[in-house]
């Protein structure tokens, strides 16, 4: 078995696309080895073990609250919260038995049989990091070389033939492969069904996410066909977008075809000094010195991280530095400034980066309140005493009656300070989200745990928010705006947002945490002054 | 055939059928589901009939044919199917697409002209030719051209051609053995009158007739005489018994119909063809090669211009555009010599003797126009054929007087004055070089100096000569 990457290696494509219209590209062969694998096919369990033992229990006849939390040594709370979602699911009737649908869906998840699947996964010979991608077969592509050697692909159609001139990605140092685990194959395989449900977006989740490993996978059942690998290339390409701004930043193409690849660029960048050529390729590409513009590039953000905390410093003092919002405030006004520094040529996601990072700051805000005055069980507000009719046992369920949930919170609120009228979105808040943002500290949701935190205030006027309602009876209105902006900038249909609006709307977040914090003093209501920055907006 | 939506090849690989692509008289194609591939389904289903193509394809994928653009048979299909798995060629259509427009079209020089036009044929030809005779080089003749057989792009701005139903590839047979392989009105007369099997030059006899009907749009044995005449003549002419359309000496079966062969034809293609159908009627052995009908198709296309008003191309030794009859733009013509290091102290252009004095070799032209560029290909510039043939070498651009050479395969190329006494370089940046009419041009050298080698001079055309 050859294990170097020589030119003649066979050539994979399995389609790489880019995301938007290019300019220039540039096709490269990039080496990895391909092991020929049987692995389960992975699927995403619609129930998790709780919800699962609770639809067994029910199905088994055994409904009860009191009696599923023995059996299951768990609090009839947790239950009844269970069985109230499963009912809401519509896994349940109203008996707390399985529906037909709840009945297929636990079958569905109970079986260990799953079906195998025959396919290859693909390591990078760097690192041993396998590719998150599984294919059942290779698609070769053909190659020509010249006299010098010097492969290009041949694409297209036989009738409408087309020939690239194709870099390949050589490796200096002569690289052994080395096994990957079971685990790894399977996490392969379900990172690659996760990469299918969001081809074309940016897969930067793909390696934060990617210890996802979907439950009750018989990681045994792995097995690999062939003892070694075969050494491969997969084909991709470089491109620079087209743009009007003459930005000449680079991606690369998905080599599996799943849009760009944050994770093939990083490995290029990685790679590109010890690849003798590559850096010369992606520099052509862009057309200037690719590593000049890199460490200017570097310089930058270093420039911009640097700005960005002096900003803050300012308007929310020193002290906040310590404060466990503060990278969440960093990532802002860095964003902020990246945003000035753009001026005109600044992309929509950077402005939406904005957006999305106030939401993120409150978030933080309000979970360091939460530490400091824990919400304990003061969801049990919105939630009432039920009575099981066969057994006769008290349970708490949801307060399913919207305007009984809604009048606490608003009672909530107006007893506070805040101004009427309180915004909508706060009133619609679940009581299970209330409950959910009460018991797990994790769980950060800017409305829920705004409104928990709210019921808890009501009862304790020394709490931060009864003496910033005071302070500012406007405070709920900007946070509900902050919400609103964050959470549209996220959604792909949401509408276009002017920088000066992103402006705008940083000014409200630096403006609620300093009345949230009580550092009204260090306010400013102008922060262009402040910064001296010479950007232009039309 | 039985009514099969799947069929299994011999390693037990499923394939399901998805299209009927084409059907004739040894069977019946079909383009198989994962878009790569197709499968042929033969006539004939019995044991006798499975054995002797297993043993043909067997032998077929033996031949050393792997570089050639043929559509290849990839394996076997199991009992009770009788044929086999090939390549599919995707984007392409028969080449009898180029013969006649589709019903309910009239033939007209609109429908010639967007089908690619008089260029686009005799490149396709020559390229067709040009495969054959990479075949026949080997040994191997194809057996069976005819318009089905050989398929070209489907878009008329390409020009790719492959050979398609290749399971009758075979070295020269006797007669008699395949005596039945040929396409009616494309067989050679020895073929059909059975005095011989198939040969090479029964290959060109069939390809001739494809090319002449792809230009002129009319079969070179039915003319007024056999189209107006019994059946039975239609047989006679196809077994060579009664002169082609255009015999130099026999008048008797000429066409008053298809394109004039002056627009089409220039005077070596008109010489192969006589050749062909005249002489090689009757002796095979008088039929030009497929390596000389490559040739000459290639120095045809080569030779031709675009009109700036119909587009159409035409010979750029014509004074007008034969298609639009708009008068010829002014050009330059590109010349291809031999520089031999040998001649003389510092070497020379290569000359010949003709006509008592010494005469430069010519091995190649093209032509330029202020609206089209002309491009210098590995074919032209290094003689290359085959994979890689048309990437392009060196752009020549005119404009007025002025050409400009810009290399296009990252290599510089030698710029010498005509004199020779001053020198410059062609690299990616361009170099302009002002044409002076009557006078030779300065020189692109294609090749090391010291070796023998392509060089590339320019003469001015006016469109309208004196």
């Amino acid at each position: 078995m050859a294990f170097n990457f020589a030119p003649e290696r066979p050539a994979l494509n399995f389609g790489p696309r880019h995301h938007a219209r290019w300019s220039s590209r540039q096709f490269l062969l990039w080496p990895a080895w391909a092991y020929r694998v049987v692995a389960p096919r992975v699927r995403q369990r619609k129930l998790n073990v709780l919800q699962r033992a609770i639809m067994g229990l029910c199905r088994a006849g055994v409904p009860r609250v009191d009696s599923i939390a023995e059996h299951l040594s768990v609090h009839t709370d947790l239950v009844a919260f269970i069985l109230s979602e499963l009912g809401g699911l519509g896994y349940l009737d109203q008996h707390g038995l399985p529906t037909e649908h709840g009945a297929r869906v636990l079958e569905d998840d109970s079986f260990e049989t799953q079906e195998m699947v025959a396919g290859y996964v693909f390591q990078d010979p760097w690192s041993g990091d396998l590719w998150p991608r599984f294919v059942e077969s290779l698609d070769y592509c053909e190659l020509e070389f010249n006299e010098s050697g010097f492969p290009s692909v041949l694409l297209g159609t036989t009738g409408k033939p087309r020939r690239y001139r194709t870099f390949p990605v050589l490796p200096r140092a002569r690289l052994s492969p080395s096994t990957p685990s079971a685990a790894a194959v399977v996490q392969a395989v379900a990172q690659h069904r996760k990469g299918l449900r969001f081809k074309d977006a940016d897969d930067r989740d793909d390696e934060t996410l990617g210890n996802f490993v979907a439950s009750g996978v018989q990681i045994s059942r792995v097995s690999f066909v062939e003892e070694e690998p075969q050494a491969v290339f997969l084909l991709t390409y470089l491109y620079v977008p087209e743009s009007d701004a003459g930005a000449t930043d680079w991606y690369a193409c998905d080599p599996f075809g799943l849009g760009q690849s944050v994770r093939l660029r990083r490995r290029v960048e990685a790679v590109m000094h010890d690849v003798p050529g590559l850096f010369g390729v992606v520099n052509q590409l862009v057309g200037e010195t690719l590593h000049a513009g890199y460490e200017n590039q570097q310089r930058w953000l270093a420039t911009i991280q640097l700005q960005a905390g002096l900003e803050i410093d300012r308007r929310l003092t020193v002290g906040f530095r310590t404060h466990r919002a503060f990278d969440q405030m960093l990532e802002l006004e860095a964003a902020r400034q990246e945003m000035r520094s753009l001026g005109r040529d600044c992309p929509e996601r950077k402005i939406n980066e904005v957006l999305r990072a106030g939401v993120k700051v409150l978030e933080a805000v309000f979970s360091s309140i939460a530490v400091t005055h824990p919400l304990g069980d003061i969801w049990k507000r919105v939630y009432v005493s039920r009575v099981d009719r066969r057994t006769g046992r008290q349970h708490l369920a949801q307060q399913q009656d919207r305007s009984v949930y809604a009048a606490t919170y608003e009672g909530a609120f107006r007893s506070l300070g805040f101004a009427a009228p309180i915004p909508e979105a706060f009133l619609n808040v679940k009581p299970g989200q209330v409950r959910s943002v009460s018991e797990y500290r994790d769980s950060w949701r800017l409305r829920p745990l705004v409104t928990a935190t709210a019921l808890l205030a009501q009862r304790d006027p020394t709490h931060p928010l009864s003496r910033a309602a005071a302070r500012s009876p406007d405070l709920i209105g900007a946070i509900d705006e902050i919400a609103d902006a964050g959470g549209g900038a996220g959604h792909a249909n949401a509408d276009s947002v002017a920088p000066q609006l992103a402006e705008q709307h940083a000014d409200k977040v630096y403006d609620v945490v300093s009345v949230l914090l009580d550092l009204d003093e260090a306010r400013s209501d102008s922060p262009r002054e402040s910064t001296g920055g010479s950007h232009e907006y039309e | 055939m039985s009514k099969a939506r799947s069929v299994v090849d011999a390693n037990g690989v499923r394939y399901e059928l998805i299209e009927l692509l084409g059907r004739g008289g040894q069977g019946a194609v079909y383009a198989v589901r994962g878009g790569r591939l197709a499968v042929k389904l033969v006539a004939g289903r019995s044991q006798r009939d499975r054995e002797r193509m297993r043993n043909q394809l067997t032998h077929v994928r033996r031949l050393p044919v792997g570089e050639l653009s043929l559509a290849k048979p990839l394996e076997m299909l199991r009992p009770p199917h009788t044929g086999y798995v090939m390549e599919l060629l995707t984007g392409m259509v028969p080449i009898r697409t180029l013969l006649a427009p589709p019903k309910g079209e009239t033939t007209g020089v609109e429908w010639y002209l967007r089908t690619g036009g008089l260029h686009r044929r005799l490149l396709v030809l020559a390229r067709a030719a040009h495969t054959l005779a990479q075949l026949h080089g080997k040994g191997l003749a194809y057996s069976d051209p005819s318009p089905a057989n050989i398929f070209i792009s489907e878009d008329p701005a390409f020009a790719e051609v492959w050979f398609i139903d290749t399971d009758n590839l075979r070295y020269e047979s006797s007669p008699g053995t395949f005596a039945g392989v040929y396409t009616p009105g494309y067989g050679a007369p020895e073929l059909v009158q059975g005095k011989s099997g198939v040969t090479t030059l029964t290959d060109v006899h069939a390809f001739a007739v494809i090319a002449f009907q792809v230009l002129a749009l009319a079969h070179p044995f039915i003319g007024d005489f056999v189209n107006e005449g019994e059946p039975e003549l239609e047989e006679q002419a196809f077994a060579g018994m009664i002169p082609w359309v255009d015999d130099a000496s026999d008048d008797r079966n000429r066409a008053t119909f298809g394109v004039p062969r002056g627009w089409v034809l220039s005077t070596r293609l008109s010489d192969a063809f006589e050749r062909t159908f005249g002489a090689g009627r009757v002796t095979p052995s008088e039929r030009p090669g497929a390596a000389e009908w490559a040739e000459r198709l290639f120095a045809a296309a080569d030779a031709t211009i675009p009109c700036p008003g119909c587009r159409g191309a035409f010979y750029f030794n014509q004074p007008r555009c034969t298609w639009c009859d708009a008068e010829r733009p002014t050009f330059a013509t590109a010349v291809f010599h031999l520089w031999d290091p040998n001649q003389g102290p510092a070497g020379g252009v290569l000359t010949k003797p003709q006509r008592g004095e010494a005469r430069p070799v010519i091995v190649g032209h093209g032509a330029v126009t202020s609206t089209t560029s002309f491009i210098v290909t590995r074919r032209l510039a290094f003689d290359v054929q085959g994979p890689g043939a048309d990437e392009p070498v060196v752009e020549a651009s005119l404009s007025r007087d002025r050409v400009s050479l810009r290399s296009l395969d990252g290599r510089t190329y030698p710029l010498f004055s005509a004199s020779g006494d001053r020198q410059t370089e062609v690299s990616d940046r361009q170099q302009t070089v002002r044409l002076v009419l009557g006078q030779a041009s300065w020189r692109l050298h294609l090749g090391e100096m010291g070796r023998l080698h392509r060089l590339l001079s320019f003469e001015l055309r006016p469109g309208r000569e004196s």
